[in-house]
C-alpha cells in the first residue's frame, strides 16, 4: 500500500534575495515516478536542490516532508540520511577519495555502520557491470578525469549503492549518447520498486523508455503551471512548450 | 652560521622573505658535539651492501638544502648509511631515527650507490621529541643507467624538535628517482631536494604531503635541473596550514644547455584551515634551452563549498567531509608509502591532528 512520500507544502525559495520558486505544491507517493519538464531558467534544479537542501538555496517559506516528518530545517546530509538522493546535473569531482571508498563511507554514514568489506565489494561489483563500468574506476578519484558519461553512470552507481526512499534526478540524460541514456534507464528501472519515489528533470522523453511515468510537471515562472499524464511528455517533445498555454483547459493548470 | 639555507637559486626581492630559510627556522643554538660516523647495522637484504667510505662523485652531490647543510650534516655525522646497490629488490629498505632526551641532536648522512639496471626502495622515519632536539638527514643518491631509486622520507617527529632534511640526486641514462615525503612533525622543518636530470631519458617525481599547525614553520627548496635530452620532472605538493603556522615552498625547474625536449611539472595545492596561517609559494622555471615544455601551477583556498555539498549530500557529516577532503590531500603520497602499517599510523596521526581544530566550524 502506497504512503506519501514527499509533500511540498506552498515552497518558495529564493537564491541571493530573487525568488525562483514561488508556492510549490507536490505530492510523490511511494512507488511513483514524476518527471519534472520546463524550459531553461524555470527552477527545475533550484526545485530538486532545496529539496536536497543546498545551503545556497534559501527557503523562504512553505514545508518539504519526507514520509511525513518536516525536514526543511535540516541540513544536506541530515536529509541524505533521511532518504533523499540527488543525482547532480555536474557531479563534483573530489581528488584524493576513491569511488570505492567514498561509497563505502557514504554507505557507512547512511547506515550508521560500515559495510561488511567483502559484501559491499561483491555488490559493487555487480552493480558496475550491471551499468557497464569498467571495475577499474572503483579505484579511480571520485568523477577525476572521468567523461560526462562516465560521471552520470557513476551518479546511477551511487544511488543504486546507497538505495534512497527518494531519487531526484536532475538531467541525468543530459549529454548522454543512446548507449550510454539506455544504461543509465537499465539502472533506473533496477532502482525502482513500490516503496520509494523517483523525480526526474528531463528534456527528453529517450531516458523514460520502458519506465512507468505516473505523473509528469511542468514549471514555469517559478510555479507549476501543469500537470498531467506521460501523455504531456509526448505532446511536449513534439510542440514544445507552447502548446500548453493553447490547451490548458486540456490540463489541469494549477 | 650561514644563514642562505634552502636558497632560492635566482634571489627576488628580500622583502618577500622567500630567498632562504627564515632564522627562526634555523638549526637550535646549542651545543654540537662531533659525531661518530656509526655505520648503519640494521638488516639488509640480498643485493645490497655497505660501502665503507663514500666515492667522492657522490660525496659532492649538492643537497637542495645548499653547501652549508651538506657539510653540517656529513662533517660530523652521528650515522651514516652509504648503501651500494646491485639487484632489483621487492623488499625495502627502513631506517628509522628517533629522537629523545638523551640523543637530542642526529644526524644522519646516508647514501645509495645505484649500480645500472637496480632498483631499491628506502624508507627513512624520523620520530621522537626533545627540547630543542635536532635531526638533520642527508641523503645522496646515484642512479645510474636504467636504475629506479624510491627515497620515503616520513617526518613525525614532536613539537619541540627541528627537522632538516636534504637530498641531492644524480640521474643518469633511463634512470628514476622518486621522492615522496610526508611532513608532519616537528617545531620547524626544514627540506631541501636537488636533483640532477644527467643522462637521456633521466625521469625524476616527487611527492610531497605536509600537515602545519599551531605555531609551525614549514620550509621546502625543491629543484629539478635538466641537464640531459628527453628528461622529465614532476614535483607535487598537496598540504593544509592551520593554526597559525607558516610554509614556504620554493620550487625550480631549470633547463640547462643540453636538455632539449625535456618536460619539467610542478603545482601545489593548499588547503588554509585557519585565517591565521600563512602560506607562501614561489615557482621558478628557469629556462637555457629551447624545445623544452615548463608548467607550475599553485591552488590556495579553503574548504571548496561544492565539494562539501556534495558529500554531504550522501550523508557525511560536514566534519567528516572536512575529514575526507583533508584526507584526500595526503592520498597521492600515503598511496605511495610502504609498508602498510606506517600508512596508517600517519593517517591516525592525521586525524589526531585534525580532532584538535575546528573541522565542524
Amino acid at each position: 500500500m502506497s504512503h506519501t512520500l514527499l509533500e511540498i507544502k506552498d515552497l518558495t525559495v529564493s537564491v541571493e534575495d530573487k525568488i525562483i520558486l514561488n508556492g510549490i505544491n507536490l505530492t510523490i507517493k511511494s512507488g511513483e515516478l514524476h518527471v519534472l519538464m520546463g524550459p531553461n531558467g524555470t527552477g527545475k534544479s533550484t526545485l530538486v536542490s532545496a529539496i536536497m537542501g543546498d545551503p545556497r538555496y534559501q527557503i523562504e517559506s512553505g514545508q518539504i516532508l519526507l514520509d511525513g516528518k518536516d525536514i526543511t530545517e535540516m541540513k544536506a546530509d541530515e536529509r541524505a540520511r533521511a532518504g533523499v538522493f540527488l543525482s547532480f546535473q555536474a557531479p563534483e569531482e573530489i581528488p584524493g577519495v576513491t569511488l570505492e571508498d567514498f561509497l563505502r563511507t557514504a554507505k557507512g554514514a547512511l547506515e550508521k555502520r560500515p559495510p561488511k568489506i567483502l559484501q559491499f565489494k561483491k555488490e559493487l561489483k555487480e552493480q558496475m557491470k550491471a551499468l557497464d563500468m569498467d571495475p577499474s574506476y572503483g579505484e579511480r578519484y571520485l568523477n577525476v578525469g572521468f567523461s560526462g558519461g562516465e560521471k552520470k553512470k557513476t551518479e546511477i552507481l551511487q544511488l543504486l549503492m546507497l538505495q534512497p526512499k527518494l531519487a531526484l534526478l536532475d538531467e541525468t540524460d543530459s549529454g548522454l549518447d543512446v548507449d550510454a541514456v539506455r544504461t543509465v534507464t537499465k539502472g533506473i528501472r533496477a532502482f525502482k520498486n513500490r516503496k520509494n519515489g523517483l523525480f526526474i528533470i528531463t528534456h527528453n522523453a529517450s531516458i523514460l523508455e520502458g519506465l512507468d511515468v505516473d505523473v509528469v510537471h511542468v514549471l514555469e515562472g517559478g510555479k507549476i503551471a501543469y500537470t498531467g499524464g506521460r501523455e504531456l511528455i509526448s505532446k511536449i517533445t513534439q510542440e514544445g512548450f507552447g502548446v500548453l498555454g493553447k490547451e490548458a483547459g486540456f490540463y489541469e493548470r494549477l | 652560521m650561514n644563514t642562505q639555507i634552502n636558497r632560492l637559486p635566482v634571489p627576488t626581492w628580500n622583502r618577500t622573505g622567500v630567498n632562504w630559510l627564515d632564522k627562526k627556522a634555523l638549526p637550535p643554538d646549542r651545543e654540537y658535539l662531533p659525531g661518530d660516523h656509526l655505520p648503519y647495522d640494521g638488516f639488509l637484504p640480498h643485493g645490497i651492501s655497505l660501502m665503507d667510505d663514500l666515492p667522492e662523485e657522490i660525496a659532492s652531490i649538492p643537497g637542495g638544502m645548499g653547501e652549508w647543510m651538506n657539510e653540517f650534516i656529513r662533517k660530523d655525522a652521528d650515522k651514516t648509511c652509504y648503501l651500494l646497490v646491485d639487484g632489483s629488490l621487492s623488499e625495502p629498505v627502513i631506517i628509522t631515527q628517533t629522537l629523545d632526551s638523551a640523543k637530542p641532536v642526529i644526524r644522519a648522512h646516508y647514501a645509495i650507490n645505484a649500480n645500472p639496471g637496480s632498483n631499491l626502495t628506502v624508507v627513512q622515519i624520523n620520530r621522537g621529541d626533545a627540547k630543542d632536539g635536532m635531526i638533520g638527514s642527508l641523503t645522496q643518491i646515484d642512479a645510474q643507467e636504467n636504475s629506479v631509486i624510491r627515497l620515503i622520507s616520513i617526518q613525525l617527529l614532536g613539537q619541540n624538535s627541528h627537522s632538516f632534511d636534504t637530498v641531492g640526486a644524480r640521474i643518469g641514462k633511463g634512470a628514476r628517482v622518486e621522492i615522496i615525503r610526508a611532513v608532519l612533525g616537528g617545531k620547524t622543518a626544514a627540506c631541501g631536494s636537488a636533483a640532477y636530470l644527467e643522462g637521456q631519458g633521466g625521469d625524476y617525481q616527487q611527492d610531497t604531503a605536509y600537515f602545519a599547525d599551531k605555531e609551525q614553520i614549514f620550509d621546502f627548496n625543491d629543484i629539478a635541473r635538466h641537464t640531459g635530452r628527453e628528461t622529465v620532472s614532476e614535483m607535487h605538493t598537496a598540504g593544509v596550514l592551520a593554526g597559525t603556522s607558516s610554509k614556504i615552498l620554493r620550487g625550480t625547474i631549470d633547463f640547462q644547455a643540453g636538455s632539449a625536449h625535456s618536460v619539467g611539472h610542478e603545482n601545489e595545492t593548499v588547503l588554509l584551515l585557519s585565517p591565521s596561517a600563512r602560506n607562501r609559494t614561489v615557482p621558478l622555471i628557469l629556462c637555457g634551452e629551447e624545445a623544452v615544455e615548463g608548467q607550475h601551477a599553485a591552488t590556495l583556498g579553503q574548504f571548496d563549498e561544492k565539494q562539501l555539498y556534495y558529500l554531504c549530500s550522501r550523508g557525511l557529516s560536514l566534519a567528516e567531509a572536512k575529514r575526507m577532503l583533508v584526507e584526500a590531500r595526503f592520498m597521492p603520497v600515503l598511496n605511495k608509502i610502504t609498508p602498510d602499517d606506517l600508512r596508517m599510523e600517519i593517517l591516525n596521526v592525521i586525524e589526531r591532528r585534525l580532532d584538535e581544530h575546528e573541522c565542524d566550524s
